[in-house]
């Protein structure tokens, strides 16, 4: 027998009670940012289980995997001892141009920028419940040193930001997800462009990259991208992916195409986050600058030694002001082209930008 | 009353779970399922309008505070999908499984497109056809198929409870 509630209206109150409450927490959400206590609440309910199911997961998967056949393994092995000798071989060789390469820095001065970054391991323990959007859940947060912000990897390729962070749990954007925006570099020429995840692209794992100068510089399929020097939020010199496919626009200024990223987005288990911010890096490149430029203008009153000095800043100065153009002319780009949901993007370049502008300029 | 409060939370947070950690690993052209939706509304057309837009709430709660967005708006729209349903209560005959598979379909397809207009239409892109074909109809094709075993799961516990409280009744009588 269904029980019937015998005065309609009072379900209509109830409903309206209900959805005034979610309405009055989206608004609150134009004021704040973040979800306040449910972020603590969810750290101590919702992601040890989630923690638990991921963890049997990869057990059960384990377990599948150890049945591959002997067989398998056995041609498995062959294979991987013809690849040990051939990269040994490689190896030998690219250690030899190390030495040089390490020279050449020295020589320019370019190590911090391709300094080796801080990293921390972390597992993915969930994704997002919808098909809209592509994130996921990690199981390290603040407790662990994790930031807003971060730069995440897997292996050797970048697989997004860090946008959410509670206690033992952090959320990370990928860069394939709708609302991502990065700044990239061509790594063969130098030119830059945006890189720009797209809902349609994201089954197929690829991303779409746009806003490239159509100048002389010739780029082919193959060609490798990483984030740029430009970006307020990403580290330089990610590796982003390969170049699979390019083509001139119609407005004949620019080029676009797709990127094959480095890392395969369906099936991220494992990933390492850099612990080091592009704001904090930027943060310890000033007060580096600051440093060396007090300390040459104290050794100004001498003459022979203080030229390499002057010289030093001077450049760092004009490198500097290069940078600053880039990002100018890179957010106005962004801002006229942008139709689509480069939006949140943009403007988060443009913020950085800005400060980034403030920053430098200082000194 | 207590006994229902904690099937319920057992059901949304079981659903949830399977949503976010499960079935990412079982994606049929490159979707996921959305079982939180067929949750909320067979509870609506089930058990009526008050249960429906309670576990619309609570289930909308736990996606938008555990699984990135804007917290309020799957709260909001799994509430209004909740109530609605509660309207259909009258056309529900547990013997009928074409019903319920509709009602399902339609409540994913308003959900969906509600969740498209929302994020990707007001921030400029209007490519709908290409969306509804990549991605909401899949996941209403994917959700209807599997409506039908978890319908069947929620009605047999539906039908326990129903007779659990009809016997205390006339106990009580």
């Amino acid at each position: 027998m269904k029980v019937r509630n015998p005065v309609p209206k009072k379900n209509r109150h109830r409903f309206i009670v209900l959805v005034s409450i979610c309405a009055a927490l989206l608004l609150a959400q134009i004021f704040s940012d973040g979800k306040g206590p449910f972020q603590l609440i969810g750290n101590f309910t919702i992601i040890p289980m989630q923690k638990g199911l991921s963890y049997f997961g990869s057990w059960i998967w384990d377990i599948t995997e150890n049945l591959k056949t002997l067989k398998e393994v056995k041609a498995e092995n062959e294979e991987l001892k013809a690849e040990v000798e051939k990269l040994n071989a490689d190896n030998l060789k690219l250690r030899e141009e190390q030495y040089e390469l390490q020279r050449l820095r020295d020589l320019y001065k370019l190590d911090e920028y391709y300094a080796d970054y801080e990293k921390i391991g972390a597992r993915v323990i969930a994704n997002s419940g919808s098909n809209w959007f592509s994130d996921f859940t990690i199981n390290k947060g603040s407790n662990d040193g994790i930031k807003v912000n971060m730069n995440v990897m897997a292996g050797t390729g970048l697989v997004g930001i860090v946008v959410e962070v509670g206690p033992d749990y952090a959320r990370v954007r990928s860069i394939i997800d709708d609302a991502s925006n990065v700044s990239g570099l061509i790594l063969s020429t130098s030119d830059t462009c945006i890189v720009r995840g797209d809902l349609n692209l994201m089954s197929d794992g690829r991303i779409r990259f746009e806003k490239l100068a159509n100048n002389d510089n010739l780029i082919v399929p193959g060609d490798e991208v990483v984030t740029s020097h430009v970006s307020s939020r990403f580290l330089q010199g990610l590796f982003i992916g390969y170049i699979s496919e390019i083509h001139v626009d119609s407005n004949n200024l620019t080029r676009s195409g797709y990127i094959t990223p480095a890392v395969d987005f369906s099936k991220i288990q494992e990933v390492l986050v850099i612990t080091l911010t592009k704001e904090a890096s930027l943060q310890e490149r000033t007060a580096e600058q600051e440093a060396a430029q007090s300390q040459s203008t104290t050794n100004n009153s001498g003459s022979g030694t203080t030229d390499t000095g002057s010289d030093n800043t001077d450049s760092d100065n004009t490198t500097n002001a290069n940078t600053n153009s880039d990002t100018a002319s890179d957010t106005n780009n962004a801002e006229d082209a942008d139709t689509g949901g480069a939006d949140t993007g943009g403007e988060d370049d443009l913020i950085g930008a800005q400060t980034e502008g403030e920053e430098e300029v200082t000194p | 009353m207590i006994r229902k409060v904690l099937i319920g939370t057992g059901a949304i947070l079981g659903c949830f779970l399977l949503q976010t950690n499960l079935f990412p690993a079982f994606r049929l052209a490159a979707v996921t399922p959305n079982l939180l939706i067929v949750l909320v509304a067979s509870c609506g057309f089930m058990r009526g309008q008050t249960s429906g837009m309670l576990v619309g709430f609570f289930s909308g709660l736990l996606l938008d505070a555990f699984s990135g967005g804007v917290l309020g708006f799957n709260m909001l729209l799994y509430t209004s999908i909740g109530y609605a349903n509660g309207y259909f209560q009258r056309m529900f005959f547990a013997d009928d499984i074409k019903f319920p598979v509709i009602m399902i379909g339609i409540s994913s397809l308003i959900s969906s497109s509600l969740t498209y207009i929302a994020f990707y239409f007001l921030n400029g892109d209007f490519a709908f056809w290409n969306q509804l074909r990549r991605v909401v109809i899949p996941e209403l094709i994917y959700t209807m198929l599997l409506s039908i075993p978890l319908y069947r799961l929620i009605l047999a516990v539906h039908t326990h409870l129903e007779k659990t409280e009809s016997k205390r009744a006339s106990k009580f009588v």
